[in-house]
C-alpha cells in the first residue's frame, strides 16, 4: 500500500519547480565555473547543457519510476527488494542525504571563514546555519517550501548583480569555439553534477504534491531554468576572467562580486554571502528532512527526533572536516555518489521496475 | 515547565470561579437571591399599591434609568386597572415584556439593568422590562486609526451602539449577529458578526467554538480575547486584526471575514488576517490606486527600515567596513571618535532610551507628553552626541528608525515591529551580517508556520496566490479587484459582475 | 522531546558564544588607504602605506583627516605586514586599498609578488587603481598636495577621472586580467610628481610583469581609441602648428578582424569609428566650412598616431591592445610561444573614420 499524505500537508502542483530549483541551486553555483573551466575552458557551456539534457531524461525516468509505483522510494524498494535488502537501500538513501546537507554546512561554512569572518568558529557558523534548518525541517513540508520559494525572492539582488561585470567582459573568450573534442565535453559532464543533484528528493517528495500529474511540466521547466542560470552564469564568468585565472580562483562567482559598486554601498560580496544564506538554506533544509523522512519511512520513528540527531551529528561530523582538503574530499566523495545515484541507479530501477512489472503482468494473465 | 505552570494557574481560576458561582448558585429561590442583593446598598426593592392590587418593583439603582421609572412606568401602574400580573403587560408601554418564572433569567437581567415587577416578594412570577441605562460616551473620531479622508467615526464601548454602527453600513438581512458571553465572572455579552453567504461557514465555527472554549474570569477587553483566540498563543505577531473604524470592519465583513465585537471594548476583532492587512489604512482605499499604492510601498519600506536600520549599522561598523562607501567612512568613523562603546553597546543604549521615551510619552496626559518629547528628542540626544556618549550618525538612524515604525497603522503590530529589532540587533552584534540573516530566517520559519484561524498568515506570498497580490504591496485599482480574497474562501468569491465592470465604450460613442 | 530539544538549544548556544569573531569597529582599525613599495636595495625593498587620520570633531559634524603615512624597509620575500604592524597604534585593514604605487625601479623587476599579495586577499576589492611612479612611490604619497582630499583619495580620483576621457580603462582588475590572459600584456599609467602637482606622464607599459617602457600621455588617446570602445573621450585636433581643434563628447567604437589566422602572417584590421562634437575652435578658421577637412585631418593623425604606437609596441614586443587575445579567438591551434615569435612581424591595419558635429553659442 503506497504511502498517503493528508491533504492539508500537501502543497499545489507548481511547487515542483520550486523544489527542484531550491534544492539544485546551492554551494556549488560559487564555485563550479573554476572546475569546469579547468577541464575544457570555453566550450564548459555545451557540458551544462548536455548535463541539462541529461537530468530533463532522468527526471523523466523519476517520474516513471513513482508514478507505477504511487508512492514514495521506500514503497518502491520494499516492492523490488523486499523488506530487508529494500529497507537498507533505502537507509542508504538518506545517508546519501545527510551527506549532502553536510557538505553543503561545510562548504558554506567555509566560505564565511575564509571571507568574513576568518576568527569564527566552525560551531557557530554551523550552528547558525543547522539551526535555523531544523526550524523549517520542525515546520514540516509546507514550511520548507515556502523557504524554497522565498529564498527565489530574496537572491533576486544575486541576479541584478550579474549585470555589473557587463563592462568588463572580453567576447573573445567565448572564441574558438568547439576547439575541444567532443569526448572531453561529454566527460566533463561530471563535474557537473554537483549542481544538479539533489532533485532525487522526488523520490521522497512526489507524495506531498497535489496532482502530481499536472506538477510534471514544473519540475522539466526546474531543470530548464537551473540549466539557464548556469550557462548564463559560465558565459559571464569566462568572458569575464581569463581561464589562466579562473583556473585558480576558489570561488569565481564571489570574486565577480567584487567588481558591484554601488554609490551607497561597495563590495558586493559579503551581501552575496550574506543573501546566500538564504539559497542555501532550502538545501540543508530538504536534505536534512529527505533524510529524517527516510528514516521515518523505514523504521517508523519520530521524525522529529531524526531530524534533531541528525542536525547534531553533521554538526559534530563537519567540525572533524576543518582542512581545505577534506572538504574538497567530500565534495568528490558526493560528486561521484550522487553521479552513480542519478546515472546508474535511476536507470537501473527504470528498467528493473518495468521488467518486474512485466512479468507480473504476464503472470497475472497466464 | 512552562506547560505545567500555565495549567496550575488555569486550575486555580477555575477554582476561585467556581467558589464565586457556586455562592451564587446557592440561593437557588428568589428570596435567597433577594437577600443576597440587599446586601448590597444600590439594591432597591420597593411595594408600590395599584388601584386592585399591589407590586414589588426591584432593580439595581445605577443600572437602570431612575427617570424613566417616575415617567415610564410608575403613572401607567398606577392608573392601570390590571388585576393580575400578566394583565400589567397590556397596560405598560414596552413591546418587549418577560414573564418568567425562571429565577435564573430573572437573576441574568436584574444584574444587567432590567427592572422585576412581581405580586410580592415571595412570589416567583415575574415581569421583566429593560431600562438600562446608557452610561456609554458618544460616537467619537477614531483616535488609534486616525484617516485623514473618509468616516470619521469610531465604536465605543456599548456594543448595542457598535452593532447599530456596522448595521446602518450594512442594510441587508444576511447580517447576522450571533451573541454569547464570555468570561466566568465578567459574562461580558460578545457578538460574532458575519455576512451569511459570503463568508465561509468553517471561519463562523472556527471562532464561535473557540470562544465557546475561553477558560478565564476575567473578561475586560477585546484585546483579552485576541491572545486567547490566537492559533499561536507565543507569537508576537497579532493573529486577528482589531479596528475601531466600523467602516473597516464592514469592508472586511464583505471581503468574507468573520468579526466579534466585545461589550464594553471599543475594538473589533475580524479574521482570519493576513500579515499585509496590519499595513494598511483607509486612506489606501481613499486615494487613486497608485497614490495608494505608493504610501503603502513607503510604509512598508519604513517598517523594513526600522528594523535593519540599527543592526546594520551595527554589523556594517563592527564587522564589515569594506562596505561603507569610500566618501561616508570618515564621517563615520569621525562621528565615532571618542565614542567609549563597541556599536552594539551604543545601539543598544540609545534604542532603549528611544523606547523609554516612547514608553513616558505613552503614559503621560498629553499636554506633558509633548514636552517629553522635545526633552528626550532635542535635549537627550544632543546632549550625547556632545558628551561622546554616542555618535550622531546612530542618533539619526536610531531617530529616524523609531519615526518610521510610527508609520504602522496598526498599534500591535507597531509593538511587534518595534521589539523585532532587538533580536535583530543582538545577532548583528555577535556575528555580523550572518547573524541578522539567520534571524531573519528565524522569523520566516516562524511566519510559515503561523495562522490566522486555520488560514497561512503570510497567505499572497506563500502559499504563493497571484490573485491575492492584488492587495497586498500595491493595491490594484478597483476595477481589478472584482474577486474577494481567496484567504477567506469566501462562498460568493465575485464582487461585481466583472463583465460590466470592466466593459468600456469605444470612441465616440 | 523537550528536554532534548531544550538540550541542543543551550549546547548550540554555548558553541556559540565560544567562537566569537574578533569585532573590526570603524575606528579601532587603520584602514590603509594606499600602499607605495619602492626598490632599497638589491635585497630590500621600501613600503609605505598612508591611513587617514580622523579628528576627534565630538558631534561638530566636520570631518577633518590628516593623512598618517609611513615606510619601513623590508626584506625581499617577506610581507611587509609585521613591521607596518609594530609602528600602529591599532590593527592595520587593507579592505578600503584605493591606490597601490610602484617605483619604476621596483617594477623592472617585476611586480607579480607585490600584486599577489592584494589578489590573494579576499579584503581586497577590485576597483583599486595601479600605478607606476617615475621617482618613488614615498616621495608621492609623503608629498603634501594643495588639495583637501587626502593623497590616497587624491590619486585614486586622478586616475580615474583621467579614465573617463582619454586614457585607457584601468584598474586591478584589469590588471589582472591582462596579467593571466594569453596573447596580452597589462599597462599601468605612470606618474610623477611635478612640483605641487602629480602628472599622468604616460602608459607605463609592462612585459608579463616587468616595466619595460611607456608611452608619452599624447599618445593615450590614440591608445584608447584602439583598446576599447568608449563614450564621451575628448581630443585636440592639431590643424596646424599653432591651433588646435578641441573634440569633446566623442563616442568611439572599435572592432577588430584578423585575416589568416592561423598562417604565421595574420592580417589584423582595426576599425575605428568616431563621432564626435567640434566644441572650441580658434577664430581664424570657418569650422563650417571646414568640418570635413576637420575630420580629415583627425583621421590622418589618429591613424598616424596609432601606427607609431603599434610599432613601438611591435619593437618592444609587448602587446597591452590584447593583440594576440584577437587572433587567438580566430585561431585553434593558437599558441603564446607562436604568437611571442610572430608578434613583431604581424601586419596591423588601422583605419579611422571620424564623423563630427557643429555646436557651441556662437557661429
Amino acid at each position: 500500500m503506497p504511502v498517503k499524505v493528508p491533504e492539508n500537508r500537501q502543497v499545489s502542483p507548481y511547487f515542483m519547480l520550486f523544489i527542484i530549483y531550491g534544492i539544485q541551486v546551492g554551494i556549488f553555483v560559487l564555485s563550479y565555473e573554476r572546475v569546469l573551466a579547468k577541464e575544457i575552458g570555453n566550450d564548459g557551456w555545451i557540458t551544462i547543457l548536455i548535463s541539462g539534457i541529461l537530468m530533463e531524461v532522468i527526471l523523466w525516468m523519476v517520474y516513471r519510476v513513482l508514478e507505477k509505483n504511487g508512492g514514495d522510494l521506500i514503497d518502491i524498494h520494499k516492492e523490488l527488494f523486499g523488506k530487508w535488502l529494500g529497507g537498507l537501500f533505502s537507509v542508504i538513501f538518506s545517508l546519501y542525504f545527510l551527506t549532502m546537507s553536510l557538505v553543503v554546512m561545510r562548504t558554506y561554512a567555509e566560505i564565511v571563514q575564509v571571507w568574513m569572518f576568518p576568527h569564527l568558529s566552525y560551531f557557530a557558523i554551523a550552528g547558525m546555519v543547522g539551526g535555523t534548518a531544523y526550524t523549517f525541517v520542525s515546520g514540516g513540508f509546507r514550511s520548507i517550501m515556502g523557504i524554497c520559494l522565498l529564498s527565489i525572492v530574496y537572491s533576486t539582488p544575486l541576479f541584478i548583480s550579474l549585470f555589473f561585470p557587463l563592462p568588463y567582459v572580453h567576447y573573445e573568450n567565448l572564441l574558438p569555439m568547439f576547439h575541444h573534442s567532443p569526448l572531453a565535453i561529454i566527460s566533463a559532464a561530471h563535474q557537473m553534477i554537483l549542481n544538479f543533484i539533489g532533485f532525487e528528493v522526488l523520490f521522497l517528495a512526489y507524495p506531498f504534491i497535489k496532482q502530481p500529474k499536472k506538477a510534471k511540466k514544473w519540475g522539466y521547466y526546474a531543470i530548464y531554468l537551473t540549466t539557464m542560470l548556469y550557462i548564463l552564469l559560465f558565459i559571464i564568468t569566462i568572458l569575464y576572467y581569463p581561464r589562466r585565472q579562473l583556473k585558480g580562483i576558489l570561488w569565481p562567482t564571489i570574486e565577480i562580486w567584487k567588481i558591484v559598486d554601488l554609490p551607497f554601498m561597495e563590495r558586493f560580496e559579503y551581501i552575496g554571502i550574506t543573501i546566500w544564506f538564504f539559497t542555501i538554506l532550502p538545501n540543508i533544509a530538504l536534505s536534512l528532512w529527505a533524510a529524517s523522512r527516510g528514516f521515518k519511512r523505514v523504521f517508523n520513528i519520530n521524525q522529529r527526533i531524526t531530524a534533531i540527531l541528525m542536525s547534531i551529528l553533521i554538526y559534530v561530523i563537519g567540525f572533524f572536516l576543518n582542512s581545505r582538503d577534506d572538504i574538497d574530499l567530500l565534495n568528490a566523495i558526493l560528486s561521484n555518489i550522487g553521479f552513480g545515484f542519478l546515472c546508474g541507479y535511476v536507470p537501473f530501477l527504470f528498467v528493473l521496475q518495468s521488467i518486474v512489472y512485466k512479468v507480473k503482468k504476464r503472470n497475472g494473465k497466464t | 515547565m512552562l506547560f505545567r505552570r500555565k495549567n496550575k494557574t488555569n486550575n486555580n481560576n477555575n477554582k476561585n470561579g467556581h467558589k464565586l458561582l457556586s455562592r451564587a448558585e446557592r440561593a437557588k429561590s428568589l428570596s435567597d437571591f433577594f437577600s443576597m442583593m440587599e446586601e448590597s446598598k444600590d439594591f432597591v426593592s420597593s411595594d408600590h399599591k395599584l388601584k386592585h392590587m399591589t407590586v414589588r418593583i426591584s432593580y439595581l439603582n445605577p443600572m437602570v434609568d431612575p427617570k424613566s421609572i417616575r415617567r415610564d412606568i410608575l403613572p401607567y401602574l398606577i392608573s392601570c386597572d390590571a388585576t393580575k400580573l400578566e394583565d400589567l403587560v397590556h397596560y405598560l408601554p414596552f413591546v418587549s415584556i418577560t414573564h418568567t418564572k425562571d429565577v435564573e433569567q430573572i437573576k441574568e437581567k436584574l444584574l444587567k439593568g432590567f427592572i422585576l415587577i412581581q405580586k410580592h416578594k415571595e412570589d416567583p412570577d415575574g415581569l421583566l422590562l429593560e431600562l438600562t441605562a446608557q452610561h456609554g460616551r458618544q460616537v467619537t473620531p477614531p483616535e488609534v486609526e486616525f484617516s485623514v479622508i473618509g468616516p470619521k467615526t469610531a465604536f465605543v464601548e456599548s456594543l448595542d451602539t457598535n452593532i447599530a454602527l456596522i448595521r446602518k453600513l450594512l442594510p441587508i438581512p444576511n447580517f447576522k449577529v450571533k451573541e454569547m458571553s464570555v468570561g466566568k465572572v465578567t459574562k461580558t455579552k460578545v457578538a460574532v458578526i458575519y455576512i451569511d453567504g459570503i463568508a465561509n461557514r468553517e471561519n463562523v465555527n472556527t471562532l464561535t467554538q473557540r470562544l465557546k472554549d475561553i477558560e478565564y474570569d476575567n473578561i475586560i477587553d477585546s484585546s483579552f480575547l485576541v491572545q486567547m483566540l490566537s492559533d499561536n498563543k507565543h507569537s508576537p505577531f497579532p493573529q486577528l486584526v482589531d479596528t475601531e473604524r466600523p467602516d473597516r470592519v464592514v469592508s472586511a465583513l464583505i471581503e468574507g471575514k468573520v468579526a466579534f465585537i466585545l461589550d464594553g471594548s471599543p475594538f473589533v476583532i475580524m479574521g482570519p488576517t493576513t500579515i499585509m492587512e496590519f499595513f494598511t489604512a483607509f486612506d489606501d482605499y481613499a486615494l487613486v490606486w497608485y497614490l495608494a499604492s505608493f504610501f503603502r510601498l513607503v510604509r512598508l519600506g519604513s517598517v523594513a527600515f526600522s528594523v535593519f536600520a540599527t543592526p546594520l549599522y551595527v554589523a556594517v561598523l563592527t564587522y564589515h567596513y569594506q562596505l561603507i562607501p569610500q566618501d561616508l567612512i570618515g564621517t563615520l568613523i569621525s562621528s565615532r571618535m571618542g565614542v567609549p562603546f563597541p556599536p552594539i553597546i551604543e545601539a543598544l543604549l540609545m534604542e532603549l532610551t528611544i523606547e523609554v521615551l516612547r514608553e513616558a510619552g505613552v503614559r503621560l496626559p498629553t499636554k506633558v507628553g509633548q514636552t517629553i518629547g522635545i526633552v528626550g528628542g532635542i535635549v537627550i540626544g544632543t546632549a550625547s552626541v556632545q558628551a561622546n556618549l554616542t555618535s550622531n550618525v546612530l542618533l539619526i538612524l536610531i531617530a529616524m528608525a523609531a519615526l518610521a515604525s510610527f508609520t504602522t497603522p496598526n498599534y500591535k503590530m507597531n509593538n511587534t515591529v518595534r521589539l523585532l529589532r532587538f533580536p535583530f540587533l543582538i545577532a548583528a552584534g555577535f556575528f555580523g551580517m550572518i547573524g541578522i540573516a539567520a534571524v531573519f530566517a528565524i522569523l520566516v520559519a516562524h511566519l510559515l508556520k503561523l495562522t490566522s484561524l486555520g488560514r497561512p498568515y503570510i497567505e499572497p506570498f506563500y502559499p504563493l496566490r497571484l490573485s491575492d497580490l492584488k492587495d497586498a504591496f500595491v493595491r490594484l485599482p478597483y476595477s481589478q479587484q472584482g474577486q474577494r480574497p481567496l484567504l477567506q474562501r469566501p462562498v460568493d468569491s465575485g464582487r461585481v459582475n466583472t463583465w460590466r465592470a470592466n466593459f468600456k465604450y469605444d470612441i465616440d460613442e | 522531546m523537550e528536554k532534548l530539544k531544550r538540550m541542543a538549544v543551550a549546547l548550540s548556544s554555548l558553541l556559540l558564544l565560544v567562537g566569537c569573531e574578533q569585532p573590526k569597529v570603524v575606528d579601532d582599525i587603520r584602514i590603509v588607504q594606499a600602499l607605495g613599495y619602492d626598490y632599497y636595495d638589491e635585497s630590500h625593498i621600501l613600503g609605505t602605506i598612508t591611513t587617514p587620520i580622523y579628528a576627534h570633531t565630538g558631534g561638530s559634524g566636520q570631518v577633518q583627516a590628516t593623512a598618517d603615512t609611513y615606510s619601513v624597509v623590508s626584506h625581499i620575500g617577506r610581507t611587509l605586514n609585521t613591521l607596518l604592524e609594530s609602528r600602529s597604534e591599532f590593527p592595520l585593514e587593507i579592505g578600503k586599498l584605493l591606490v597601490i604605487l610602484y617605483g619604476k625601479d621596483l617594477a623592472k623587476g617585476g611586480l607579480f609578488p607585490y600584486i599577489d599579495v592584494v589578489n590573494r586577499n579576499p579584503d581586497v576589492g577590485r576597483t583599486i587603481s595601479l600605478a607606476v611612479v617615475d621617482g618613488r612611490a614615498e616621495t608621492i604619497l609623503n608629498h603634501k598636495f594643495t588639495t583637501d582630499q587626502l593623497v590616497s583619495a587624491y590619486l585614486n580620483d586622478l586616475i580615474q577621472h583621467n579614465t573617463k576621457a582619454s586614457f585607457p580603462k584601468n584598474n586591478l582588475h584589469e590588471f589582472l586580467y591582462s596579467y593571466f590572459g594569453d596573447g596580452m600584456d597589462p599597462f599601468m599609467p605612470l606618474l610623477k610628481l611635478k612640483q605641487h602637482h602629480v602628472e599622468i606622464e604616460g602608459i607605463a607599459l609592462f612585459k608579463g610583469d616587468n616595466y619595460v617602457d611607456y608611452l608619452p600621455f599624447e599618445y593615450a588617446y590614440p591608445f584608447k581609441m584602439m583598446f576599447e570602445s568608449f563614450n564621451d573621450g575628448s581630443y585636440e585636433v592639431p590643424i596646424n602648428r599653432n591651433h588646435y581643434m578641441s573634440i569633446t563628447n566623442i563616442s568611439s567604437k572599435v572592432d577588430y578582424k584578423v585575416e589568416n589566422a592561423s598562417s604565421n602572417r595574420p592580417i589584423i584590421y582595426i576599425n575605428v569609428k568616431e563621432k564626435g562634437f567640434l566644441r572650441e575652435s580658434s577664430s581664424t578658421m570657418q569650422p563650417k566650412q571646414n568640418i570635413k577637412e576637420i575630420e580629415r585631418i583627425m583621421e590622418r593623425t589618429l591613424e598616424r598616431e596609432g601606427n607609431q604606437i603599434l610599432e613601438m609596441l611591435k619593437k618592444l614586443g609587448v602587446d597591452p591592445l590584447r593583440l594576440g587575445d584577437k587572433v587567438r579567438s580566430y585561431d585553434r591551434g593558437w599558441s603564446e610561444e607562436k604568437w611571442r615569435a610572430i608578434y613583431p612581424h604581424v601586419t596591423v591595419k588601422l583605419d579611422v573614420r571620424t564623423t563630427l558635429a557643429q555646436t557651441g553659442i556662437i557661429e
